[in-house]
């Protein structure tokens, strides 16, 4: 197994996926709901030397509250 | 110089099994994550675009992509270790936890403990020696000490852990039960005294 949980946990093997979408549709299926975007974040993780705060948008509800 | 056969071999070889394991532990998606995806794709996308037009170009775009990959299997498996890490310490800070919610005996799994916290650092140690060179020995380090936390996780029992709750509960209430109970007594009296004295 490459994976030390994925495969295990889920009872799948990585080699038949093809793209993160593939992925997310197995864990998505098996919590009941979609994967929400998290910000978790550690002093250890570097992510591509961005240095910006991370901002989060509600893309519909923001269009929502323009158009209505 | 990274060719796109090892472009596509990082990506099935080791960034889809190091997404899954992030994803599916986190059962959520790091935001974060997402900006070194972006990155890896637009640059490979130059790549894909000009290889035929602007061969150095396109190869120095493919570079770029390569090397955002290897930083985004990198934050996936710090990321991972983080996490098992931190459930680590909690049990291990605690000394009842350590002793009665983990089926293996405690002398193991402080054992265990030394061991991942060593090869944490070991794997902390290749990755700064590593900075701007391939970081795949790190990589494989942070896997190897990842998968010994989830050994260590698998240990613990979480029939014990609600046994163990319950206990401490009881306990706390067997012990202090008493004196909550006359100091509630004797909180509800003096509150009913001082109403009717200031006529609430």
């Amino acid at each position: 197994m490459r994976t030390l949980y994925f495969e295990k946990k889920y009872g799948v093997n990585i080699k038949d996926f093809k793209s993160t979408t593939e992925i997310d549709q197995v864990i998505e299926k098996s919590l009941g709901r979609s994967l929400k975007l998290t910000r978790c974040e550690n002093p250890l993780v570097n992510h591509g030397g961005c240095v910006f705060k991370l901002r989060e948008y509600n893309i519909e509800e923001y269009l929502n509250r323009k158009f209505h | 110089m990274a060719s796109f056969d090892e472009f596509l071999d990082l990506y099935t070889g080791e960034f889809l099994p190091a997404y899954s394991d992030l994803v599916a532990y986190l059962a959520d998606k790091p935001a974060g994550m997402l900006l070194d995806i972006e990155a890896t794709f637009s640059h490979l996308m130059v790549y894909l675009t000009i290889r035929t037009d602007d061969p150095d170009a396109a190869q120095e775009n493919l570079d770029r992509a390569y090397n955002h990959m290897i930083r985004l299997i990198l934050d996936c498996h710090k990321h991972l270790w983080v996490v098992v890490s931190e459930q680590i310490d909690q049990i291990y800070r605690d000394d009842l936890k350590r002793k009665f919610t983990i089926n293996t005996p405690e002398h193991v799994f402080i054992e265990n403990y030394h061991r991942f916290k060593k090869s944490a650092m070991e794997a902390r140690r290749l990755e700064t020696q590593q900075i701007g060179r391939d970081h795949l020995g790190a990589i494989e380090k942070y896997r190897e000490t990842t998968k010994l936390g989830l050994e260590m996780l698998a240990n613990f029992d979480p029939d014990k852990m609600r046994h163990y709750n319950l206990f401490s509960i009881k306990n706390l209430l067997k012990e202090h039960g008493f004196a909550i109970l006359v100091g509630g007594l004797i909180g509800g009296v003096l509150a009913t005294l001082l109403c009717k004295a200031l006529g609430i």
